[in-house]
């Protein structure tokens, strides 16, 4: 064996994050009694449990306008806006609110506060081979729930069962999951919107729950945080506060906060884009994601061009489906954007790869990986400003709906004759502008972030590295301008 | 640090060490139980292995809390030395059945097994918690002083613990090598052997702390004998009250010569008695006592013990021929030490024990010893009977045989005395059907309760119910993996809790340990309470309560030498 340090004694090889206490929301008092308080996350998931019971029994219940209905007037014009929103601002602020994981794990854990060991679940594990890959399943499961989403014509012009189908669809993947499985091995696993919040939310200025001191923890016994006992649970997401160094997989339940009997998790801010610039554990996975996320975001833009619409047309006609979308096409052009973004790395990095043993220039992965991470930006804008068309043109009907979410003739205080069902934030005119300054501003992150991405990470694999800065620099320039001139030819479609 | 032998063993044999680097958070749990090293953390912070390494033994599998490590393969330990040979029975014969580990060599091969945990699951199965991989490591290093003085250092009593203990469901039962699907070290015998082949060390000194302290215990028993010896070692003054003219409780009347000698038994209290123990035997503590007590004394242990018999609830329990298993075993022991065999129980008579568990196998083995056939009706399933491992071994060895899952419906007689035990067999479907078996001789497994009057007008009844006991949450349980479904943990985490209670007191200046306090127990459970409530009284250090202000002196002489120092 080659030299290796005592495990027992020497734990400098271990990666650690030490919190900058500056940045450490819990050292307020108020913040501190609320993580401390059982009734956070609690209360948010409640929330989200009655918005999203009331969208399912709307969907079924409620007349079939899906303008006024609450399902899709609320899912379609106001939530995905608002998820992806929070996802770049904050980062997994949505899985906090969720209503699907929130009422598996009440489940899982015969408890609404996560007191107790009690457990209804057979604990499988997830395997190991698919675990690594797990994002891209996430997305892959994201993908085809767009693609049903597209084809039953859900969110435009809406359908409210099929709102009210969809969520049950996540209700029931969920509890099924977590029946079967430990902990919230869907969450990091299957759910299909854990892709698109763990990688846009790389953005996001919430770092996570952190370990205040990770020295303490080498030689904390309990590692409580981490480990299921009689009076409750490890983190669910399984995350180690200690190891933690980038928001992708936090899902900031308060579980490691609460338990740690030393005081030594702290919730931790930070500037935008740290999770993106500075993780030394990159996962190949989450950049493939990242690769098809942007296929999908291009390709809710190509879907709008009416030479899509020829060509889908045609494979339709051809090959008897029924209707848009294609599978065809719309897998097609999904690939080919991450096959393009791929096969764009693979060549820059046969060209300017350090010559020598392959470990001096570096893997595939380890060019493609980092680089991916530095497009995440771009493409959660992309994708946040495929919605401003619905958001800008109907996020007031939301009031209205909720008044009268089953859209009655009338409803509570006449809902149904609400100047808010007209009322548009952005005149049209001036949603493209606004969805070119959202892409403007991923360009620019994706910019800044790329360049320290090349600069700490890549610089020592190649012996050009001004080059390689420059073709990458190039490269989002190009995808950029590529996704404005698209917003450009859509002309604000919604 | 290792004394284990290079393996040589074919590649494709070895234990495989499977690392879910995804899961993998870099925590060091597995590498800091890792028994041979073959875990390190890599410079990515994922845990790496070295198969070259690994035994395969899976604590770090059970430690992981994301199971993101995972052994597949064969457990590389050799094979566990053959079981203990046995005595064969004679008639009026009560030598020790059991034989020690024949040679030196014969227990330094089997201590070789031992991994030396760094966290060692087997001290959290010793009720005692005895450094078991300390004294075996002292074997390996062939020092048996230095194993014995390890032993010492927790256990008053470690010759008798390694002749009672059902160490199966003990310390063995949690050894990691059990654990892993093996067999566990044969810690109980090694003990024996260490305890066999050494002069027992002078009660340890540890300080002189306590020297002030004056402390009643009510019962010399294990748990009472335990206490003294931890205040003992305090410096502190200790007078043990025995209501039987013969002082060590159980181990004297119950346990039969041929499983723990007197001579064996004897030897702990010796110690204490030469360290200074003051002994009144033939002296019966009643509630009405305590106060007096305690303005001579600063604290009371009540170690009394579980030595109330419960009551017969068979039929025909009152015909002659049928006793209790406490009056048998005190006559038989009587009678196979005096070598005056029992009139009712002679050659060829036979003899039905009613109940299971160790008792029934005491009973049992005395009989077939007097020359009686011995059968042994235990209503549980033979899959849960709560025998011991190596007790049942030994009683079918002699040629007692057992019927599970039997209850013995009534009993009948001719001019009374019983000639008939009618036996049904437990059935899932459909109802029993007693049939009658001809028996010369019943004795009944009745069970024992404490005897509520020394604790009279204390806050706490004893025994105190387990389930009035906080779960306290135990972090060397949970994190050693224990917790995950094995039945060592459950058994060890309500021993533990017991423990816990010991240390504090039942009422004010009383504390109370062993049968006493938690219902019929083990040896060793009852000495580790003695001990425990020992460290409380020395934690709390209580004043006597003599309103005068007087010490009333009534002890011996180095408790007026410690007053006369003041
Ligand atoms: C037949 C039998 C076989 C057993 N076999 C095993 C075995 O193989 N392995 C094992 O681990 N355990 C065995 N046990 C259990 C074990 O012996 C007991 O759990 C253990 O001895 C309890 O110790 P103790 O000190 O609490 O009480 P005891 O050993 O019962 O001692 C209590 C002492 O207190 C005295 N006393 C009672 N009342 C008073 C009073 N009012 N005033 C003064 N003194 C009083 C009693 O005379 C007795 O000497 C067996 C028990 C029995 C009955
Ligand atoms: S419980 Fe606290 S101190 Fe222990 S490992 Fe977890 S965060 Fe660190
Ligand atoms: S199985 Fe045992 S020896 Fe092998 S790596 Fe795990 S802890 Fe170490
Ligand atoms: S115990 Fe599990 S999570 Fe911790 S270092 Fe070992 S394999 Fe990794
Ligand atoms: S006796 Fe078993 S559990 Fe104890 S240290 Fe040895 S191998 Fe480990």
């Amino acid at each position: 064996m080659a030299a290796r340090p005592d495990p027992r004694r020497d734990r400098t090889v271990q990666r650690r994050t030490p919190g900058d206490p500056s940045l450490d929301i819990a050292r307020f008092p108020a913040v501190q009694r609320l993580l401390r308080s059982r009734a956070f996350p609690l209360g948010l998931v409640v929330a989200g449990q009655v918005v999203m019971w009331l969208v399912v029994a709307a969907g079924f219940l409620g007349a079939a306008v899906p303008g006024r209905n609450f399902a899709t007037v609320f899912t379609w014009y106001f939530w995905f806006a608002v998820f992806l929103l929070l996802t770049v601002t904050v980062g997994r602020g949505w899985c906090l609110v969720c209503p699907f994981g929130g009422q598996a794990q009440w489940l899982q854990r015969l408890s609404f506060t996560g007191r107790g060991r009690r457990s209804l679940t057979l604990g499988w594990t997830w395997p190991a081979r698919w675990g690594r890959w797990g994002l891209i399943v996430s997305a892959g499961l994201f993908i085809l729930v767009t693609w049903a989403e597209e084809f039953f014509r859900a969110a435009a012009p809406g359908d409210p069962v099929f709102t009210a189908y969809f969520a049950l669809f996540m209700i029931a993947l969920a509890l099924a999951t977590f029946l079967l499985f430990e902990r919230r091995t869907f969450c990091r696993y299957l759910c299909p919107l854990s892709a698109v919040v763990g990688v846009a939310g790389a953005t996001g200025v919430v770092a996570g729950f952190r370990a205040r001191n990770p020295d303490r923890c080498l030689t904390c016994a309990t590692k409580a945080c981490v480990r299921d006992a009689q009076d409750g649970h490890g983190c669910p997401w399984y995350v180690w506060p200690a190891s933690a160094e980038s928001n992708l997989l936090c899902g900031l339940c308060a579980e490691c906060f609460k338990r740690c009997p030393y005081d030594n998790v702290g919730l931790f801010v930070q500037p935008p884009l740290t999770s993106v610039v500075e993780p030394s554990h990159r996962r190949l996975d989450a950049a493939w994601a990242v690769a098809l996320l942007l296929g999908l975001a291009v390709f809710q833009q190509v879907n709008a061009l009416s030479a899509y619409r020829r060509l889908d047309a045609w494979l339709n006609r051809t090959l008897h489906f029924p209707g848009y979308p294609n599978p065809l096409d719309y897998v097609g052009i999904i690939c080919l954007v991450a096959a393009v973004a791929g096969g764009g790395v693979w060549l820059t990095m046969r060209a300017l790869r350090r010559e020598g043993p392959p470990a001096e220039g570096g893997s595939f992965a380890q060019w493609f990986t980092p680089l991916m991470y530095g497009l995440s930006p771009l493409m959660a804008s992309d994708i946040l400003a495929r919605q401003l068309p619905k958001l800008w043109g109907h996020v007031l009907s939301v009031l209205p709906a909720a008044a009268n979410p089953f859209a009655l003739h009338r409803g509570l205080w006449g809902a149904s004759a609400s100047p808010l069902w007209h009322l548009r934030l952005v005149a049209p005119g001036a949603v493209v502008p606004t969805q070119l300054v959202v892409v403007g501003a991923g360009l620019a992150a994706s910019l800044y972030a790329t360049a320290r991405i090349v600069r700490g990470e890549l610089d020592g694999m190649t012996d050009r590295p001004r080059l390689v800065h420059a073709v990458s620099t190039a490269a989002i320039l190009g995808v950029g301008a590529a996704i404005a001139l698209l917003y450009l030819a859509m002309r604000g479609t919604p | 640090m290792s004394h284990r032998a290079g393996f040589d063993v074919p590649q494709t044999r070895r234990p495989r060490v499977h690392v879910d680097a995804e899961r993998c958070a870099g925590c060091g749990e597995c590498v800091d139980r890792c028994p041979t090293a073959a875990l390190w953390l890599d410079a990515t912070g994922v845990v790496a292995a070295d198969p070259a390494l690994c035994v395969g033994c899976r604590q770090c599998e059970r430690t992981c809390p994301f199971r993101a490590i995972r052994v597949e393969g064969p457990l590389l330990v050799e094979p566990r030395m053959a079981p203990a040979p046995l005595r064969p029975v004679r008639l009026m014969d009560d030598r020790e059945a059991e034989e020690g580990i024949e040679s030196f060599g014969a227990a330094v091969r089997e201590a070789l097994r031992c991994l030396h945990c760094p966290d060692p699951t087997c001290v959290l199965g010793c009720p005692a918690h005895n450094d078991i991989p300390g004294f075996i490591a002292a074997i390996c290093e062939l020092d048996l002083d230095h194993a014995r003085s390890i032993l010492a250092s927790s256990s008053v009593m470690p010759e008798v613990c390694s002749r009672t203990c059902d160490a199966f469901a003990l310390c063995e039962g949690a050894c990691s090598l059990a654990l892993a699907g093996g067999e566990a070290v044969s810690i109980r015998l090694l003990e024996r052997f260490v305890t066999d082949h050494t002069a027992a060390p002078p009660l340890p000194v540890r300080s002189t702390r306590a020297k002030r302290l004056s402390v009643a215990v009510v019962g010399s028993g294990p748990a009472g004998l335990a206490a003294a010896g931890e205040l003992m070692s305090r410096g502190a003054h200790v007078v043990v009250f025995e209501r039987e003219p013969r002082p060590l409780g159980a181990l004297r009347w119950a346990i039969p010569a041929f499983v723990l000698p007197d001579e064996v038994a004897d030897l702990s209290l010796e110690r204490l008695l030469e360290a200074g123990l003051e002994l009144r035997t033939g002296i019966a503590v009643r509630g009405g006592d305590i106060p007096a007590l305690l303005s001579i004394h600063d604290a009371v242990i009540l170690a009394h013990g579980a030595t109330v018999p419960g009551a017969a609830t068979v039929s025909g329990a009152n015909l002659g021929g049928v006793e209790t298993a406490e009056r048998f075993l005190a006559r038989a022991k009587v009678a196979l030490a005096t070598n005056r065999p029992l009139e009712d129980v002679r050659a060829g008579a036979r003899v039905l024990v009613v109940g299971g568990g160790g008792t029934a196998m005491d009973v049992a083995r005395s009989v077939r010893r007097l020359g009686g056939e011995a059968v042994v009706a235990d209503p549980r399933d033979e899959r849960t009977a709560a025998s011991g491992r190596e007790k049942l071994r030994a009683a079918l060895a002699e040629g007692v045989r057992v019927r599970y899952e039997t209850d013995v419906v009534r009993l009948t007689g001719e001019r009374g005395v019983v000639a008939q035990a009618w036996l049904a067999r437990r059935r899932r479907l459909g109802v029993p059907r007693p049939a009658p078996e001809a028996v010369d001789h019943v004795v009944l497994v009745t069970g024992a309760f404490v005897d509520p009057e020394p604790a009279r007008g204390l806050l706490a009844t004893l025994p105190v119910p387990l389930e009035s006991l906080p779960d306290a949450a135990d972090w060397r349980w949970v994190t050693s993996g224990l917790m995950a479904g094995h039945t060592a943990a459950a058994r060890g985490r309500d021993a533990e809790r017991i423990l816990e209670r010991a240390a504090l007191p039942v009422g004010a200046g009383v504390w109370a340990a062993g049968d006493a306090l938690a219902g019929p127990g083990t040896v060793v459970a009852a000495m580790a309470q003695g001990r425990r409530a020992g460290e409380g009284v020395l934690a709390a250090m209580p004043v006597r309560t003599d309103p005068t202000g007087l010490r009333v002196l009534t002890t011996g002489k180095e408790f007026v030498a410690a007053v006369d120092e003041d």
